[in-house]
């Protein structure tokens, strides 16, 4: 039970940081905007990237800047993002 | 500044009273009209209009506010980043402006971060109304092609609405970034501007020559004439209008410190005073009083100088020119009281057996002095400092004070480096002492000269940043130490429960040793923590952190301690940890409740009782452990990941345990036997004393516990003597011997059976005649009991009765005595036997004669 609940607790910590997945056919690049820092992020197909892990603004494929408060999980599909 | 708010504090008063005239005057005319009894309906439904609407004027004022739409919620958020973007060039602004105020410069970094967070966040609240255009823009589908009928007007007005909505949203987005930039850049910029202005602080060099000199005496010179002007001044304005004041404060203050102090020695007392019929007390108490006796009066004397200032300031007594310098000095005076008090506890001068550390009486007299004047010295500088800042002398003047007060510190750390105060063990404390260890010397004079040095080469705030720590910083590291090491001793096995405090714990409410010592452990932590709270934060502002910064470190590491990607939150798991404690007592008391009052007075069966509250204690647990994980931050539906992942682990290893408990489940369900039921389960043979989850505990007659795998109990045989009822039947086995009359026998024997206590007359007691051989009747005796428990002292009983009753009743249980035996014999033979029997007598008789004879003059014939 304990090493149970050591393991879940190790394995949902990580969750406070963004995770972002490709789920295109291509690569796609995303431009993050990260204390005070701009980077740009390239994601091969179907890999997932963690970011942002204390909120952060990305500009999508398709133009579209979205905020992260850092926690969510984002998916990447035809250059627009779903967030859950 | 008070004044200000106050008038704007009436002035909303001032409006609503109007209010209330205005509708008080509709009132009297609503009734004016009515007593004239002329009024057409259509009137009167006007003026209750009227007076409704003038009763509720913060309706009519909310009309317009009503239904937010998304477009106003886009223009709040544009609105928002406005301010937020006015703010960011505030902050930066007052930056600028505050290049050189640390602790301003800290606050305005808070703020900046906050405004970040607050940027974020708006643009955050944007992201669902963009999810809502990308859903309806999916909906309507890609424009018609060219040569494909057009679409109607509401449609293309429509997509022509969100594609401007979602390009808004996007340049918002792209603001709020932009924002977000500058406030961390400015961010950055402020730590780089506190960094440079501490290494300016310290590294500032100033030319020491004549020329200096000649302006700081100048410069001495006017400031004692100020300050003189000043003080007189301002002592003559409140001796003579404020002298109550100034009277009440300082006696509020010093009631204040008196209570503080008398408190704290009534609960302390045995820790904080020394005891003069204590000839060589031990190293715990010595340690205990030093470490007490430093800081309940320091404590004491902070509060008489915090309430003094404040109650100064509030009475007025205080002008802005004069308040900082009594702050300093009342601040000084306490630090050189701390210093002082606490060489005093370490090297107790006046009394060699007091002392910490073994040194010298001379050794410690001196050590005292020295440590004394460097306090002073410090106080002094910081002092003076704060009155050249207040009347605005030249910087020189504070350059000169400090120059000779580092020098006079570095001179006096030389001195000490040549004192000869160390002893070794066991020699009396007022022998000669020997030199510092050359490493002590070493360092000392080092430092000394160090100090000596760099002000004279002109690095005097350096110079002064050192004194300052080697004084202060010193103090408090030793005063942490000397509690950690009081902590320790206090929370030494079985030490509590010596010291006063817990001999009174024990006489009050009785508490045994185990109690006191755990509260010792308790004690000697809470005294760790203590330590750990107050003085780290201490030596932080001691370098020059400031409140602020140690604020935000405190609430990061409470919030978030983040390791890689990981982030723990302190608060979330303590949250965590209290919910399920919580939880924990609800349930134990839900468990008390439902078995004492609800279970008990409903008459089940104590195994349906006990089943029921086991299984609420385990719900109950199994709630608050979910919803402790839950609130500790760790998500549940990643423990249905686990569970899956340890499958596989359980098919193997833990099958045997998983079995356990799922028996155990149905061991609660089923009752198969119940607590207190006598059951018979493959060798083992008792009471049940406990069943819980994995194993049921059985209590044998020679009160063995023996714990039984519920898997046993559920896949193997087990007999329960008292299952339904606790009916059972004994058996007595007896033999009599084979000359009795067995229907006489058996008519005897119903006879003490019917007569025998505790049996039950239906089913009727029963005698068997089981066998019979040329020496024995075997009987049977067999009756049943209400209570088979008490099987073994009735069986004893009835045995009892039947020996007495055979015994009344002349029956042999074995047989009779052996018989004579016959012998024949011929006369011819008798007579030879007889002859030879004579023979044999004679001849026996006459050594017996012989050897008589000549004892018999002594001893006369018996």
């Amino acid at each position: 039970m304990i090493m149970m609940l050591l393991v879940s607790a190790a394995m949902t910590a990580p969750a406070m940081a963004a995770t972002v997945t490709n789920k295109d056919a291509d690569t796609q690049v995303l431009v993050v905007v990260e204390d005070g820092n701009r980077a740009e992020i390239a994601l091969e197909p179907g890999s997932t990237e963690t970011i942002c892990p204390s909120g952060c603004f990305v500009t999508l494929p398709n133009g579209d800047r979205i905020a992260l408060n850092g926690g969510e999980d984002v998916e990447i599909q035809g250059g627009s993002a779903s967030v859950k | 500044m008070q004044r200000q708010r106050g008038l704007t504090g009436l002035k909303w008063p001032q409006s609503w009273l109007e209010g209330e005239q205005n509708r008080l005057s509709a009132m009297r005319r609503l009734f004016l009209f009515i007593e004239d009894g002329l009024l057409p309906i259509s009137r009167i439904v006007s003026i209750l209009l009227t007076v409704l609407l003038l009763a509720a004027p913060p309706a009519v004022a909310q009309t317009p506010a009503v239904p937010a739409t998304d477009t106003t919620q886009l223009e709040q958020a544009s609105a928002d980043l406005d301010k937020a973007s006015a703010q960011l060039n505030s902050i930066r602004e007052r930056v600028d402006k505050a290049q050189d105020d640390d602790a301003r410069l800290v606050a305005l970094k808070v703020e900046a971060e906050t405004l970040n967070r607050a940027i974020l966040a708006t643009s955050v609240a944007t992201r669902p109304r963009l999810e809502a255009i990308k859903a309806r823009q999916a909906e309507l589908g890609d424009p018609p092609a060219e040569g494909a009928p057009p679409e109607a007007d509401v449609v293309k007005e429509e997509r022509k609405k969100l594609t401007a909505e979602r390009n808004e949203i996007n340049a918002l987005t792209g603001e709020a970034e932009n924002l977000s930039i500058e406030a961390t850049k400015l961010s950055n910029r402020i730590t780089e501007i506190r960094r440079q202005l501490f290494t300016d602080a310290i590294l500032k060099r100033t030319d020491i020559n004549t020329e200096l000199f000649s302006e700081a005496s100048g410069a001495v010179m006017d400031e004692t004439a100020t300050l003189g002007r000043t003080v007189t001044a301002w002592l003559q304005f409140v001796w003579k209008f404020k002298r109550t004041q100034l009277f009440g404060a300082v006696a509020l203050s010093l009631m204040a410190a008196l209570v503080l102090l008398s408190g704290s020695y009534r609960l302390f007392s045995p820790y904080i005073t020394r005891v003069a019929q204590q000839e060589k007390p031990h190293y715990i108490t010595r340690l205990s009083v030093a470490f007490w006796s430093t800081i309940l009066p320091t404590m004491a004397a902070s509060a008489f100088a915090g309430a003094s200032y404040f109650f100064l300031d509030t009475f007025n007594v205080l002008r802005s020119d004069i308040a900082p310098l009594v702050a300093t000095a009342l601040g000084v005076m306490v630090a050189i009281y701390f210093v002082a008090q606490l060489a005093n506890a370490v090297l107790s001068p006046a009394d060699g057996h007091w002392r910490l550390i073994r040194v010298s009486d001379r050794g410690a007299q001196l050590l005292w002095l020295s440590i004394f004047s460097m306090a002073l010295v410090n106080g002094a500088d910081y002092f003076l400092g704060s009155i050249s800042e207040v009347l605005g002398s030249p910087v020189v003047l504070t350059v000169v004070k400090s120059f000779f007060a580092s020098l006079i510190i570095g001179v006096l750390l030389v001195m000490t480096a040549f004192i000869r105060p160390v002893l070794h063990q066991g020699e009396a404390p007022n022998a000669p002492g020997r030199p510092w260890p050359r490493s002590i010397f070493v360092l000392l004079i080092l430092t000394g000269l160090g100090l000596i040095f760099s002000s004279l080469l002109g690095y005097v705030g350096m110079a002064r940043f050192v004194a300052t720590q080697i004084v202060v910083t010193g103090a408090i590291v030793v005063t942490a130490y000397i509690g950690f090491l009081s902590g320790r001793a206090v929370s030494a096995p079985d030490a509590f429960g010596a010291t006063n405090v817990g001999k009174r714990l024990e006489q009050r409410f009785g508490l045994g040793p185990v109690a006191l010592d755990q509260i010792g452990l308790a004690a000697g932590l809470a005294i760790y923590l203590l330590i750990f709270v107050c003085f780290v934060p201490l030596v932080l502002l001691q370098w020059g952190f400031q409140v602020a910064d140690i604020e935000s470190w405190a609430y990061r590491i409470f919030t978030e301690i983040r390791i890689g990607s990981i982030t723990i939150s302190l608060i979330g798991i303590l949250a965590g940890i209290a919910l399920f404690a919580l939880g924990f007592i609800v349930t134990r008391w839900f468990q008390k409740w439902i078995d004492g009052n609800v279970l008990a007075r409903s008459q089940v069966d104590a195994g349906v009782r006990n089943s029921v509250r086991t299984a609420v204690g385990y719900a109950g647990v199994a709630i608050a452990g979910l919803v402790g994980i839950s609130a500790a931050g760790i998500n549940l539906s990643s423990l249905a990941l686990v569970a899956g992942a340890l499958s596989l682990g359980i098919g193997f290893g833990l099958q045997n345990i998983v079995s356990n408990f799922v028996s155990g489940l149905i061991l609660l369900a089923e009752r198969p036997f119940k607590v207190g039921d006598w059951v018979v389960a493959g060798t083992t043979e008792g009471f049940v004393r406990r069943i819980s989850v994995r194993a049921t505990e059985i209590e044998t007659f020679q009160r063995q516990t023996v714990i039984v795998p519920n898997s046993v109990l559920i896949n193997g045989q087990v007999g329960n003597w008292t299952h339904r009822n606790k009916l059972g039947r004994v058996e007595i086995v007896l033999s009599v011997h084979a000359g009795n009359d067995p229907r006489r026998i058996q008519e005897v024997l119903t006879e003490v059976v019917r007569a025998q206590q505790g049996l039950l007359r239906n089913p009727e007691p029963v005698i068997v005649f089981q066998a019979f051989s040329s020496a024995t009747l075997d009987f049977e005796v067999r009756g049943y009991l209400a209570d088979i428990l008490n099987g073994t002292a009735v069986k004893s009983e009835l045995r009892t009765a039947i020996l007495e009753r055979f015994r009344a009743e002349e029956i042999p249980l074995g047989g009779p005595a052996a018989p004579e035996v016959p012998i024949k014999i011929s006369p011819e033979g008798a007579e030879i036997i007889t002859a030879l029997l004579d023979q044999a007598t004679e001849k026996l008789a006459k050594p017996a004669a012989r050897m008589r004879r000549p004892r018999a003059e002594e001893e006369p014939e018996a």
